[in-house]
């Protein structure tokens, strides 16, 4: 144990990276200086000061993750967990012996069964069980690792969302991407590591789930817009020309290199070298916004329309990123929250988001992108097998928040593919074969990226956290 | 590390002679044995890591009563007899023995653990043993030590004392302090760390005139006295309060709490004492005679976020929040990571599991309620609106509406529908259509009279408990629509052929929006006359007066035939009309007197319907009143009052003797006080409206039998999310469905639930209500009645003493009295609803102004506080009494143990680390670096002090002179060590020191971000200096709050506001403000000591880009272009704005060269110079060239800067 934050020779290493032209923040050096971690100085720095390279603990199966968080909780019993059984007791309130202690946001516990709304059949070589409203998925299921048996400590979608990104409830705590981007730094230097979009809804969680909490704030997570330009403040303002903007950055750089000289701070330097990224950010973020470059069978691939924001635009927009170098997409879709008319929530969702999820997939097999990119999909929590109506609220037929079992899929970046993945018993009430908790899929992510989840640790407020906190176990039988 | 070899040991009782013999022992026994392992840095982290689990300080998981944590208790025998450290001899001690005892029920750490100690550490803790077991007490939590300032080296250089701490250091480490800065720059860097701004350059100049020392104590002096000075610290106060202007999490709503950021601006300007500052924010409601502004300080800690999502445990969340000031109050006024030890005991503070939920439990006795802040002129114009509404009162009267008219009933001979209505005729002259409701119908009534000359007539529309909603139309909620109105008449004696009376004007008491009197009778079918006009007025009797064209006269009498044509929308049908016939009346009294004639008239004819409808109820004083959460008192006036804290599913119990008569009816009043949220009735504070209840199910046993109920009625029922929500809906079996009041907070409201059957005499009543939905929202007051008239009861909109006034036999009642029921006739009866209007107007209390605040819960009324296993809220255990951190500081005897004691015990002189904490904060902002570097970590994990006798210097030196922050920021920038140049020494040199962690040089920091937002806007003279109010919203980027819950929006503040202090900026926790969010500012989600200074590439694009910066470019643009003076002058000026100081000639050329070309460019229209120009008047071309050059001076590196 070294009660240390910073290792005794770390002043060494700076001044050893500092010769090597890379201006480094004063921040930048904790990010260097993670346990085992071991900066690539040969390699060219990221965008950002505190981005460069880095190598993990040891030699991951996945280089980049493509994480499509569906925003307000997916049915899973109307899209991956088929349970006949329910269609019998519809109408029936669950025994108590089922229900157990659980808390619900709004239903009562012994609210009755509502029976599956949609036909489920067996597809692709592995066989495996998908719903009728995915069938595109369906065509892809033999790419894909599908865990029906994901558990979660939250049952509210602001808390929900920040436990999964964070793996704590309350904000304040670094997002699953900042954690990524802290271990494995960044290798583009033209688009920021750590890109979130979101289309449909607001989000219940904010601006905590890309948030790099208390690790540096060179961490967080940039949010690449639907609207305007892509990234904040990336267009010229009104009347500067390409031209003007160069003459500014030369002048800029003229007078601050002159100070450097006088005053001698390298904080100057890297400066003068974030000015330099942000010119290069001008033109690669329209760069990589125009998909004028992609074929029109791409385009009808994820039925994409590349002048209209959507999930599809943003799903190719994710593969791209990933080939420019981008090491984290969080991309939200929200709008899942199905507390009346599940039937009419699923279908419309599903319609939204399932021909592109399942296109990014192939998209990334076809271009050999899939075996080192993680993509993961799926919500905060599931949906109760019992019916929610309310009549003060005007809601009937929907399902409420289900923190013990839902499903989620993952494919790509060393995890197995065309397997399924732990069950749930014949209500789909509970976990009843191999559960995967929340912090076990953090600790599975980081395994593929080549953490061990318990030393990717950061000394803050008098102690090391992590992101599992003290919990995550690494689920092996879902890796290649 | 001298500092630790000289503290004392971990006595307490400091001072005494017996501490000064231990010490002297302790000296001298650590000097007779040989020099051990480092205790600090070695031995202490594998006794914690390893021991201390089960021989630390928690007392709940000690094993074998031993204790690893205390020298003596280590050194003591155990029961045993066995020791587990014999100093001095390892081969005696217990520990050592177990160390390396192979038997699995001996060996230590047990094998159950999976811990087990290195070779290397077993070593190190026998090595430590054999030099004498030493423990060296933690630094910070021995108190500060008296110490002189050293000689310095070198005489000339020290100012004052904190230079002669310095200098010993700096010849310790060999280093040589750095020349002093040039004036521009030093100047520069104290206006921005002392008020956040640049000096302008007039005041440079000024300063320049006498840069000596004087003239420095002055530009010191000047700058503490600014009001900007508040501004800047008080900002960084904020950083630890995490303030917000709106709740966090999923909604993210806005809350009222600036009035506390202008509380903090303040007190610091007038430097209050920090001890006070202290007193004041944690516990001012319990200073004696509290202040409204001690109340205001209060809301440091409702700082904390508030989750309204509909699914959460309001209380889970409380409990988080409790956390989080525990937390807080640990990281500001301690230095300590207190949050570690939520779980369990803290694994390297002596912070044991217990004493956190003690600490707790001080923070935790309090409400939360919203203090209302009427300004004092606001409360005067308050009183005389009141007056003014009391004349308008009294002269309501005279606005009564009258009728040249003598009116009278026609007595009703036939009412028919077309569509099979049934139509019955009532004794009071009206008809009541009943059966399925038809969607369109035409009625027709019949009516007569013997009066002569009638020229009007009026359509009476009554309820009836027959209608939906008692009507007065018969589609659910009791509207309806009158497509047309016919009139024809004959004589009554020898009926003829009708003659058709022809209509010329229509009125009507209200009117429904698109829906006026005049198209009953505009001919048309598709149009009509309807009621409801919305605030809850639709469900009265209305009427609609129609004149004819000439007077209609038969000798004999007069039958009239009127039509009633239903032909809009389904099933708006009239339930009850009336007919009134009338004649013009001549009157010669005068209009005033005649409109009081006629509103006393009208008063009468109200009284005795009132009269008629009263019943005589009899509160019921509950016997017992209990509850699942909140405390309910029985009250004098047998209403009950519910405190303390609720959750989404509360259940009232309430038991009540036999009443001596049956109950026919059960009135329940729900009732405003000034105690609830927004004065009740409920006491929902969060997700829904303040002060909603929803009483989902009422049920009443009576002789140990449920009572079934034959109707509900209800004064006002209204839902604040979804569907209706009556009284009815609170006894039909459903809690999910009940009775609500919404929309009218503050106000008395009340329902009545009628028995099927009677109840008899005699029976016990037991009444149990249910309340809750997706938030709180118990009820605050309420009072039970219950009646035994024959009829039952309906609610009424009536207060209960006017009621009890009504069941006075008439004749009784005093003058006084019956001026009472008049009155509120007047202030209701749909006649005088414009007069009514104003004066309700009137009488709205001043709102709008409140801020959050915290009140300590009464002394009967505690709220318990409980250790929570492994830190969760569903895991408590046993209670906790509130207590403080035993290895700080011990409470001071004689204080209370509440949060004012708490504050005392924060803020004595006997608590080692606050001051210190609080220096070495202001000691960070100066100079980027605090004295410990980890400002928020005072425990053994933070590193330790580079300058520990300075440090305990100036916390004493602080305490000593009233916790003056002012003092104490003269202080260390009139140093020698603050003056420094801040030159970097190159890598390699001697002095190189990149961290400056020994202070050879002055401070060189990139700005805070509201500090780089203000210089630009200093720089381009847009600055507004109004201080104070509500947050305000600066331009930023479209598309900030693209992914915020619920599209939020930002509502671009205009003029001013635009370009006030960035303090003022409203700050959304879920989607930050964009350029903060960019330069490291906190979003306000936890308390932060410390802010990151990160530099990046979207900063670039921010300082390039950003709607904001253009804007301040333009402005500088248009100032710069009407400037007088030659290009170089107004290049110096523009220069001396941005950075302070004049330009040199290289720079200038530079400079001059880019705005040449810049300027050929918009000249030769290259470059459009209106877009870049901006708005403004004034030589366009110029003006750009100069917005261009402007911009490229806001992106230096030297402007962001403290240099």
């Amino acid at each position: 144990m070294n009660p240390l934050p910073f290792p005794p020779d770390h002043v060494g290493r700076r001044q050893f990276l500092r010769e090597c032209g890379v201006g480094l923040g004063k921040i930048a050096l904790a990010g260097l200086l993670t346990d085992g971690l071991r900066a690539r100085a040969s390699t060219p720095p990221g965008t950002g000061p505190g981005l460069a390279p880095k190598s993990p603990h040891f030699a991951g199966t996945a280089r980049r993750v493509i994480h499509l968080f569906m925003g307000g909780a997916p049915s899973q019993l109307e899209l991956f967990d088929s349970k006949p059984a329910l269609a019998k007791l519809e109408g029936r309130p669950l025994p108590p012996s089922v229900i157990g202690g659980q808390r619900y946001a709004f239903i009562r516990p012994d609210a009755a069964v509502l029976g599956p709304r949609f036909k489920f059949a067996r597809h692709g070589q592995s066989g495996t069980e998908i719903s009728e409203v995915l069938p595109h998925l369906a065509k892809i299921v033999d790419d894909i690792c599908l865990v029906r048996s994901v558990r979660t400590d939250q049952f509210n979608h602001a808390p929900a969302q920040i436990f999964f990104n964070t793996g704590f409830s309350q904000p304040g705590r670094p997002s699953l991407g900042s954690w990524v981007l802290y271990g494995l730094g960044s290798e583009s230097q033209n688009l920021p590591a750590f890109v979130v979009m979101s289309t449909a809804g607001g989000l219940s969680g904010g601006a905590a789930l890309w948030s790099s909490g208390f690790l540096p704030t060179v961490h967080t997570g940039v949010r690449l817009r639907n609207q305007g330009p892509p990234i904040l403040n990336v267009d010229h303002p009104p009347g500067i020309d390409g031209r003007l903007q160069r003459d500014t950055l030369d002048l800029v750089a003229d007078l601050n290199r002159r100070r450097l000289g006088e005053v001698g701070d390298p904080e100057i330097a890297t400066r003068i070298a974030s000015y330099e990224m942000a010119f290069r950010l001008q033109t690669s973020a329209p760069e990589l916004m125009d998909l004028r470059g992609e074929s029109r069978e791409t385009l009808a691939m994820y039925g994409a329309d590349p002048d209209k924001p959507s999930f599809a635009r943003a799903c190719l927009l994710a593969r791209r990123m990933i080939e420019r170098g981008v090491r984290f997409v969080n991309l939200y879709h929200e709008g899942w929250d199905a507390h009346s008319d599940v039937v009419g929530n699923v279908r419309s969702n599903a319609a939204t988001t399932d021909k592109a999820s399942a296109a990014l997939v192939t998209d990334l097999r076809q271009r050999g992108l899939l075996d080192d990119t993680l993509v993961i999909w799926g919500g905060e929590f599931g949906r109760t097998p019992m019916v929610e109506s309310n009549p003060a609220l005007g809601r009937s037929q929907g399902r409420d928040h289900h923190p013990q079992a839902y499903s989620m899929w993952l494919a790509g970046g060393g995890i197995r593919a065309g397997v399924s993945h732990g069950a749930t018993d014949e209500l789909g009430f509970h976990v009843v074969e191999n559960p995967v908790h929340v912090h076990d899929l953090q600790a599975t992510i980081l395994h593929c990226l080549g953490f061990d989840h318990e030393k990717l640790t950061f000394h803050h407020a008098g102690r090391d956290y992590r992101l599992t906190d003290v919990h995550g176990q690494v689920v092996r039988a879902i890796l290649a | 590390m001298e500092h630790r070899r000289s503290t004392r040991p971990s006595t307490r009782r400091a001072g005494s002679t017996l501490a000064a013999l231990a010490l002297w022992l302790r000296l001298t026994a650590v000097a007779t044995f040989a020099a051990g392992p480092d205790f600090t840095t070695e031995v202490r982290p594998i006794l914690s890591q390893h021991c201390f689990k089960c021989h630390g300080p928690d007392d709940l998981s000690r094993k074998s009563g031993l204790r690893l944590d205390l020298r003596d208790a280590a050194v003591r025998p155990a029961k045993s007899g066995a020791v587990a450290v014999v100093a001095g001899k390892p081969a005696e001690s217990e520990l050592v023995r177990r160390l390396h005892a192979t038997d699995p029920d001996e060996v230590m750490p047990p094998p159950s653990t999976r811990q087990t100690l290195t070779a290397a550490e077993k070593k190190t803790l026998e090595a430590w043993i054999a030099a004498g077991a030493d423990y060296v007490p933690h630094w910070a939590f021995q108190r500060p030590r008296e110490v002189s300032p050293p000689e310095s080296p070198d005489p000339d250089w020290p100012r004052n004392a904190i230079d002669r701490f310095v200098a010993k250091t700096l010849r310790q480490r060999g280093l040589e302090p750095s020349a002093p800065s040039d004036p521009h720059t030093l100047a520069r860097r104290v206006s921005l760390d002392l008020i956040g701004l640049p000096p302008t350059p007039e005041e440079m100049e000024g300063f320049l005139r006498d840069p000596g020392d004087a003239g420095y104590e002055r530009w010191v002096d000047r700058l503490l006295a600014s009001p900007r000075y508040g501004e800047r610290w008080g900002r960084r106060w904020m950083d630890l309060a995490r303030y917000a202007d709106t709740n966090g999490y999923e909604k993210d709503r806005t809350r009222s709490i600036w009035p506390w950021r202008d509380w903090v601006i303040r007190s610091l300007n007038a430097d209050m004492p920090f001890d006070r500052f202290t007193l004041e924010q944690l516990a001012g409601d319990l200073l004696p005679g509290a202040t409204r502004d001690q109340r205001i300080a209060t809301g440091f800690h409702r700082n904390t976020m508030l989750n309204e999502e509909g699914g959460i445990d309001p209380l889970e969340f409380r409990f988080h929040a409790m956390t989080d000031r525990v937390a807080t109050t640990g990281t500001t006024w301690l230095g300590l990571t207190l949050g570690c030890a939520q779980c369990h005991t803290h694994k390297y503070d002596p912070i044991p599991h217990r004493e956190y939920y003690r600490m707790m439990a001080f923070l935790n006795n309090a409400d939360e309620p919203d203090l209302d802040l009427v300004e004092p002129a606001d409360e005067a114009r308050h009183r005389a609106d009141l007056t003014e509404a009391d004349a308008l009162v009294e002269r309501l009267p005279e606005s009564f509406p009258i009728e040249e008219a003598h009116w009278s009933t026609a007595t009703l001979l036939e009412a028919r529908s077309q569509k099979g209505s049934e139509g019955r005729r009532l004794d009071d002259q009206s008809a009541l259509f009943t059966g399925p409701a038809p969607d369109t119908d035409t009625l027709t009534l019949v009516v007569s009279t013997t009066e002569s000359g009638v020229d009007r007539l009026r359509l009476e529309t009554l309820l009836d408990d027959a209608l939906p909603k008692r009507g007065p139309g018969r589609v659910a909620h009791g509207n309806f629509v009158l497509s047309e109105l016919k009139i024809t008449a004959a004589p009554l004696t020898s009926p003829g052929p009708p003659r058709r009376v022809v209509p010329t004007r229509a009125q009507a008491d209200v009117e429904q929006s698109g829906f006026p009197a005049g198209q009953a009778i505009d001919g048309q079918l598709q149009t009509g006359w309807a009621v409801d006009v919305g605030g809850g007025r639709l469900n009265q009797p209305h009427h609609l007066t129609v004149q004819f064209q000439e007077p209609v006269s038969f000798p004999g009498g007069t039958r009239f035939e009127i039509t009633l044509e239903h032909q809009n929308a389904a099933q708006h049908l009239i339930g009850r009309p009336r007919i009134q016939l009338g004649r013009p009346a001549a009157d010669p009294r005068p209009l005033a007197e005649r409109r009081r004639a006629a509103a006393e008239a009208a008063f009468e004819r109200w009284l005795a319907e009132a009269r008629k409808q009263v019943v005589r109820w009899t509160p019921l004083k509950p016997t017992s009143a209990t509850s699942t959460l909140p405390r309910l008192t029985i009250q004098d006036d047998a209403s009950v009052f519910a405190d303390g804290d609720i959750s989404k599913s509360d259940t009232y119990r309430l038991a009540f003797q036999a009443p001596a008569a049956p109950v026919t009816a059960v009135r329940l009043e729900a009732m405003p006080d000034p105690r609830l949220p927004k004065q009740g009735p409920g006491m929902a504070y969060y997700e829904g409206p303040k002060g909603d209840f929803f009483l989902g199910e009422l049920t009443l046993s009576a002789g140990g039998r449920a009572v079934a109920w034959a109707s509900a009625t209800q004064s006002h029922g209204k839902n604040a999310f979804g569907a209706e929500a009556t009284a009815a809906h609170a006894v039909d079996g459903d809690p999910q469905t009940g009775w609500s009041t919404a929309g009218r907070e503050g106000q008395r409201h009340e329902a009545v639930f009628v028995p099927k059957e009677p109840i008899p005499a005699g029976s016990e009543l037991r009444l149990e209500m249910l309340f809750g939905r997706h938030y709180a929202c118990s009820l605050g007051r309420f009072r039970v009645s219950a009646t035994a008239h024959p009829a039952g009861a309906r609610a009424s909109s009536l207060p209960a003493e006017l009621q009890d006034l009504l069941m006075a036999p008439e004749g009784s009642l005093t003058e006084a009295q019956k001026a009472d029921l008049r009155r509120h006739f007047l202030l209701t009866t749909p006649e005088l609803a414009e007069a009514q209007a104003r004066i309700a107007r009137l009488r709205q209390r001043p709102t709008g102004r409140t801020t959050l605040v915290l009140q300590e819960r009464p002394a009967d009324h505690p709220r318990p506080t409980f250790l929570h296993r492994r830190g969760e809220f569903l895991q408590p255990a046993e209670r906790v009494e509130a207590g403080v951190l035993s290895a700080v500081a011990e409470f001071p005897q004689g204080l209370p143990r509440n949060r004012l004691g708490l504050a005392r015990w924060l803020v004595s002189p006997e608590n080692p680390l606050t001051a210190r904490v609080t220096v070495n904060r202001q000691w960070q902002a100066l100079f980027g670096r605090g004295l410990v570097r980890t400002t928020e970590d005072f425990g053994y994990q933070g590193d330790s002090p580079s300058h520990p006798e300075l440090l305990d210097w100036l916390a004493i030196d602080f305490m000593r002179h009233g916790w003056s922050l002012k003092r104490l920021h003269r202080q260390i920038v009139l140093s020698a060590t603050y003056r420094q140049s801040s030159r970097i020494r190159p890598g390699g040199s001697p002095g190189h020191d990149p961290e400056n962690r020994w202070l050879a040089r002055g401070p060189s920091v990139r700005l805070e971000a509201e500090v780089i937002r203000d210089a630009a806007l200093r720089a381009s003279g847009l600055l507004s200096e109004t201080m104070g109010g509500p947050g305000v919203y600066p331009p930023q980027p479209a598309g900030v709050m693209e992914a915020a819950w619920g599209g939020a929006a930002w509502p671009t503040s205009q003029g001013a506001d635009r370009h006030r202090r960035s303090l003022y900026t409203f700050t959304k926790r879920t989607a930050p403000f964009a350029m903060f969010n960019t330069f490291d500012a906190p979003t306000g989600e936890s308390c932060l000591a410390r802010r990151d200074t990160s530099n990046t590439p979207l900063q670039a694009l921010t300082l390039l880009n950003d709607v904001f910066f253009i804007e301040v470019a333009q402005a500088m643009g248009r100032d710069l272009a009407r400037a007088h003076g030659t290009v170089g002058e107004r290049l110096r000026l523009a220069f001396q704005r941005c950075l302070s100081r004049p330009p040199s000639a290289d720079e200038l050329a530079t400079l001059e060269t880019f705005w040449r070309n810049q300027l050929a460019r918009f000249r030769s229209r290259d470059l459009d110079a209106a877009a870049v120009a901006g708005p403004g008047d004034g030589p366009l071309e110029e003006r750009a060239a100069w917005a261009a050059l402007a911009r490229a001076l806001l992106n230096l590196d030297e402007m962001i800067t403290k240099g």
